[in-house]
C-alpha cells in the first residue's frame, strides 16, 4: 500500500526530470544552431583584424614555398598558420612569442633573416666590412697615383671650371662630334 | 622528320664550332688567311643552323605536337599564339636552345662583316665565343634535348626517347601541360628573351677582352671594338631587369616589383658589373687607364652570366624563376670554373703590363670619382653575392635552412646606392686631373641649392623619415645637376651663336651623342630611383573583407565593393573579376576590376591586381586568393605605390638615351666649322 502511495510522487519526479533534460537537450540545440547560425565572434574591440595577423605574417617566411612572405602566400598551408597567427594574437600572444613559437616549430627557414649566431654574425659583418674596405681600397687607389702620377694621354683636355672660355671649349669640342665624357 | 633534321643541324653547328676553332687557331699559327676565312665562315654557320632548329621547334609547338615531351610539357591546345611562341623559353630544354641560338646570333653580327675581321683580335674572338656556344650546344644535344618523344614499352612505362626503342610505341597525349599560370602573362614574351639577349650579347665583350690578354694587346682596341655590343648588352640586361619587375608588379600580386629572390639577385650582379665595365671601358678608351679593371670586370661580368645560369638550370636555387632539378648542373660547374680559373690566370699574366696610373691631383678629379664609382659597384656586388651563397654555405655547415631576405640587401645596398646616386649628381660637374673640392663646390652649389627644394617639400608634407627625405635629396640632385649642366651649355651656346635655345639643345645633343645619350640615361635612372624611394619608404598597403556596397577608406581612397563578374567561357580557366568603386579625395570616381584566375589543369589561381597609375601614386588591389569570393563579399589587399610610375618611366627614358648613345656616328661632321667663337 505504502508502495501505492509513493507512485505517484514518483511519477512526478520521473516527469520532472524528464521536462528538466528535455529543456536541458532543447537549450544544447539552440545552441548548437546560433553556434552554425552565428559564428563564434568575438567582441568588435577584441577582433583580430587581417593587417594585425599580416603585420606578424610579413615577417616570416613560408616554411613550404621557399622564398615567398607569409602573408602572400597563397598556398593552403600559409592559410592555416596565419589563421594560427590570428588565433594566437586573440590569446593575447606577444609578436615575439608568436615568431619564436613558428621558429621552434619549424627551424630558422622561417625567418626573413638568420638570427645573430654563430656563423650567421658573418651576414651582419660582412657588409659593412665590405662597403669600409671599398672605400679604403678606393683611397688607397686614388692616393697611389696621386704619386706616382704619369703624363696621360687626354692630358690636353682642358680643366673645366665655371669660367665662360672654358666652358665655351667644352661646348665647341661637343659640336665638332668629337666624345668627350659623359 | 622535321624534329631529326632539327637535331641534325643542332649537331652540325656543334661541328662548326669545332671546325671554327681548330681553323682560327692553324690560321694564327700558320699565318694564312684563306683558313683564317674559313674559321670566320663556320663560326658564321652556327646562326643559320641554330635558327632552324629553332624554328622546328617553334613549329612542334605551334602544331601541339604533344608527343615531344617538351611541347607536352610547356604547351597546351588553349593557350594563345604568342604563348605558344613563348613556350619555347617556358621550359629547361627549349630556353637553352633559344639561348644557344642568340649567342649564335650575336657571333653571326660580329663576324658578318668582313673588312672588320681583323688578323690579330678576331681569331681569338672565333675561338672564345665557339667554344662558349659549343659547350652550350652539347648540352642541349646530349642532356637537354628538346626534341625526345614519348613511347610506351611492353611493361606500359612511359619513356622519353629521340628514337623509337625496340618493342615501343609512340605515344601522343591528347593535351599538354601548358605554363605554369603565373607565366600566362604578356611579360613572358618579353621579359626572358631581353634577359637572355643581355646576357648573351656580353660574349662579345667578354671574347674581345680574352683575345687582347692572348695577343698581348694593351690599348683600346678591343674597347672600341666590342662597344657596341657592351652597350647592347647592357641595355637589353636593363630592360630585361625591368619588364621582370614590371611582370611581378602585374602578376605576382604582393604590390612590389622586386622581391630579392636569390634568382633575381644572379641576374642583378652582372648588370652591376656590366655598369663597372661600362664606366671603366669609357676611361681606357678616352684616357688610356684602369686598363687593369676593365678587362677584370668584362671577365667578372660574363662568368657572373654564366653563374646566374647555372643557378638557375642546376636547381641548386629554389625560386620563382628556377628551373627544376636537371642533370646539366655539375657539367655548368666545372665550365664556370674552367672559365673563369683560365681567365684569372690569363689576366694574372698581363697584369703588370695593364697597369697604369693616372694623375689624380685631388679627391675629386674625374679619375678619382671614376675609382670610387667602380668600387661601390664592386661593394654591392660583392654584398649580393654574398645574399646569395650565404644560405648554401650556411647549409652546408650548419645544416639549418636560412633565409637571407629583402631586409639584408635593403639595409647593406641602400647607402652604397645612394652614394652612387650623390656621385651621378657630382661627376659631370668634375673636371679630369684638377679638380679641387673648392672648383668642384663651386659648380654644385646652385644645383645644390635648386635641389633643396625637394627635401623641404617633402619636410613641408611630413615626410618624417630622414632617410627618405636624404633619398629624395640625392636622387634630385643627380636630375638637376644633369639639366643644369645641359641647359647651361645650350642657353650659352644658344646666345652666342645667335640660335634659339631649342635648336641649340638639339644640336648639342646630336653632335655629342655619347656624352648626352649618357646625361639621359642618368636621369633615367634617377627616375627610376625615384619610383623605387617611393615604394621603400611611403607604401602603405591593407587587407579588408568588404561586403556588396560596403566601403572602406585607405589613404585618401574610398573604396566600394560592387559586385563579381565570374566568366566560365574559358576552356582552360575561371576568371572571377571583381568590381570595385574608387572615389579620390580629389571628387575623381573610376572603377578597378581585381581578377582572379583558376586553371582547372594544374588547380592553381592567379591573381591579377586592379590598377590606376598616375606620377603621384598607384592604387593597386588584388583579389586575395586564399579566401572565399563572392558577389556578397571578398577579401581584397590594397596597396598605395606613390611615385612607382617613375620607375617605368624612367626606364624608357634610359632605353632612349643608351638608342642615342649608340647611334653610330657620321663619319665627317658637319658642324665642326659651326664652333662657337668666343
Amino acid at each position: 500500500m505504502a508502495e501505492e502511495e509513493n507512485q505517484p510522487d514518483d511519477r512526478a519526479r520521473g516527469a520532472a526530470v524528464r521536462r528538466t533534460l528535455r529543456f536541458g537537450a532543447l537549450l544544447i540545440a539552440l545552441f548548437c544552431v546560433l553556434m552554425i547560425v552565428f559564428p563564434v565572434t568575438a567582441d568588435d574591440g577584441d577582433e583580430v583584424s587581417d593587417d594585425e595577423v599580416n603585420e606578424i605574417a610579413i615577417q616570416l617566411y613560408c616554411p613550404i614555398c621557399e622564398n615567398v612572405p607569409l602573408d602572400v602566400c597563397p598556398s593552403q598551408a600559409c592559410a592555416d598558420w596565419r589563421e594560427l597567427i590570428r588565433q594566437m594574437l586573440s590569446e593575447g600572444k606577444s609578436e615575439d612569442e608568436i615568431i619564436t613559437y613558428f621558429t621552434e616549430q619549424y627551424g630558422w627557414s622561417v625567418l626573413p633573416m638568420p638570427p645573430k649566431v654563430g656563423l650567421n654574425w658573418l651576414i651582419y659583418v660582412l657588409p659593412p666590412l665590405i662597403s669600409i674596405g671599398g672605400i679604403i681600397v678606393a683611397v688607397v687607389v686614388i692616393r697611389n697615383n696621386r704619386k706616382t702620377a704619369v703624363p696621360q694621354r687626354g692630358e690636353e683636355a682642358p680643366v673645366q671650371t665655371d669660367h665662360m672660355k672654358d666652358y665655351l671649349e667644352i661646348i665647341n669640342r661637343d659640336l665638332s662630334g668629337k666624345d668627350d665624357d659623359a | 622528320m622535321i624534329a631529326n633534321i632539327a637535331i641534325g643541324t643542332m649537331a652540325i653547328a656543334f661541328i662548326a664550332c669545332v671546325i671554327a676553332i681548330v681553323m682560327a687557331i692553324n690560321g694564327m699559327r700558320l699565318r694564312t688567311p684563306a683558313i683564317l676565312e674559313s674559321s670566320r665562315l663556320a663560326a658564321l654557320s652556327s646562326f643559320p643552323l641554330l635558327s632552324f632548329s629553332v624554328a622546328a621547334l617553334l613549329f612542334l609547338l605551334l602544331t601541339n605536337r604533344f608527343e615531344y615531351a617538351f611541347v607536352y610539357e610547356t604547351s597546351d591546345t588553349f593557350m594563345p599564339i604568342y604563348l605558344k611562341i613563348a613556350a619555347l623559353w617556358g621550359g629547361q630544354e627549349g630556353s637553352l636552345l633559344f639561348w644557344c641560338w642568340l649567342l649564335s646570333m650575336f657571333i653571326f653580327f660580329t663576324l658578318i662583316n668582313k673588312k672588320e675581321f681583323d688578323q690579330q683580335l678576331s681569331p681569338w674572338v672565333v675561338v672564345v665565343s665557339s667554344v662558349t656556344l659549343g659547350f652550350f650546344i652539347l648540352l642541349v644535344v646530349l642532356l637537354e634535348n628538346p626534341f625526345l618523344r614519348f613511347f610506351i614499352n611492353m611493361n606500359g612505362e612511359v619513356i622519353k626517347s629521340l628514337i623509337q626503342p625496340p618493342y615501343a610505341l609512340q605515344a601522343t597525349p591528347d593535351y599538354g601541360m601548358g605554363l605554369n599560370p603565373l607565366l600566362n602573362h604578356l611579360g613572358m614574351v618579353f621579359h626572358p628573351p631581353a634577359l637572355y639577349l643581355g646576357f648573351v650579347a656580353f660574349i662579345i665583350p667578354f671574347s674581345y677582352a680574352i683575345a687582347a690578354l692572348i695577343t698581348g694587346q694593351d690599348g683600346d682596341l678591343w674597347i672600341r671594338k666590342s662597344q657596341k655590343w657592351t652597350l647592347a648588352a647592357w641595355l637589353f640586361l636593363t630592360i630585361g631587369l625591368v619588364l621582370g619587375s614590371r611582370w611581378a608588379y602585374d602578376v605576382l600580386g604582393w604590390g612590389g616589383y622586386w622581391g630579392w629572390d636569390p634568382v633575381e639577385v644572379s641576374a642583378l650582379m652582372p648588370w652591376l658589373t656590366g655598369t663597372a665595365f661600362l664606366h671603366s671601358s669609357l676611361l681606357q678608351e678616352k684616357r688610356g687607364i684602369f686598363k687593369q679593371w676593365s678587362a677584370a670586370l668584362i671577365i667578372l661580368t660574363f662568368c657572373l652570366v654564366i653563374l646566374g645560369t647555372f643557378l638557375t638550370r642546376s636547381g641548386l636555387l629554389s625560386s620563382v624563376h628556377a628551373f627544376s632539378n636537371s642533370p646539366i648542373g655539375p657539367y655548368y660547374f666545372v665550365f664556370t670554373a674552367l672559365m673563369l680559373i683560365s681567365s684569372v690566370i690569363l689576366l694574372g699574366i698581363r697584369w703588370s703590363k695593364l697597369k697604369t696610373s693616372f694623375e689624380a691631383r685631388s679627391y675629386f678629379s674625374r679619375e678619382s670619382l671614376f675609382v670610387l664609382n667602380n668600387l661601390l659597384f664592386l661593394a654591392i656586388f660583392l654584398i649580393c653575392l654574398i645574399g646569395v651563397f650565404f644560405p648554401i654555405l650556411s647549409e652546408l655547415v650548419t645544416g639549418q635552412q636560412i633565409n637571407v631576405g629583402p631586409e639584408y640587401y635593403k639595409k647593406a645596398t641602400g647607402p652604397l646606392f645612394a652614394l652612387l646616386f650623390a656621385l651621378m649628381a657630382v661627376v659631370p660637374l668634375s673636371a679630369w686631373s684638377a679638380s679641387t673640392g673648392k672648383k668642384l663646390g663651386k659648380n654644385l652649389w646652385k644645383p645644390l641649392v635648386i635641389s633643396a627644394l625637394i627635401p623641404l617639400a617633402a619636410l613641408l608634407l611630413h615626410v618624417k623619415d630622414i632617410w627618405a627625405v636624404v633619398a629624395l635629396w640625392v636622387v634630385g640632385l643627380s636630375i638637376v645637376v644633369t639639366k643644369y649642366d645641359f641647359i647651361r651649355s645650350t642657353s650659352i651656346h644658344a646666345k652666342i651663336g645667335h640660335i634659339s635655345v631649342f635648336k641649340s639643345g638639339i644640336r648639342l645633343l646630336l653632335q655629342n651623342r655619347r656624352k648626352y645619350g649618357a646625361y639621359i640615361i642618368h636621369v633615367g635612372i634617377a627616375l627610376m630611383g625615384l619610383g623605387v624611394i617611393g615604394i621603400e619608404f611611403f607604401q602603405t598597403q591593407s587587407q579588408v573583407t568588404l561586403k556588396q556596397d560596403e566601403s572602406v577608406v585607405f589613404s585618401g581612397y574610398t573604396l566600394t565593393y560592387k559586385g563579381l563578374i565570374v566568366d566560365d567561357s574559358h576552356a582552360d580557366r575561371e576568371i572571377a573579376s571583381s568590381v570595385i568603386e574608387v572615389r579620390s579625395s580629389n571628387g575623381n570616381t573610376f572603377e578597378l576590376h581585381p581578377i582572379r584566375e583558376f586553371y582547372y589543369s594544374s588547380n592553381q589561381s592567379n591573381t591579377i591586381p586592379g590598377l590606376r597609375s598616375t606620377p603621384v601614386d598607384d592604387l593597386y588591389i588584388i583579389l586575395v586568393d586564399w579566401l572565399p569570393i563572392s558577389s556578397q563579399g571578398a577579401t581584397f589587399k590594397v596597396y598605395r605605390n606613390p611615385m612607382v610610375f617613375w620607375l617605368w618611366t624612367g626606364t624608357l627614358v634610359l632605353i632612349f638615351g643608351t638608342l642615342l648613345a649608340m647611334w653610330p656616328k657620321k663619319k665627317t661632321s658637319r658642324t665642326t666649322a659651326q664652333g662657337v667663337q668666343p
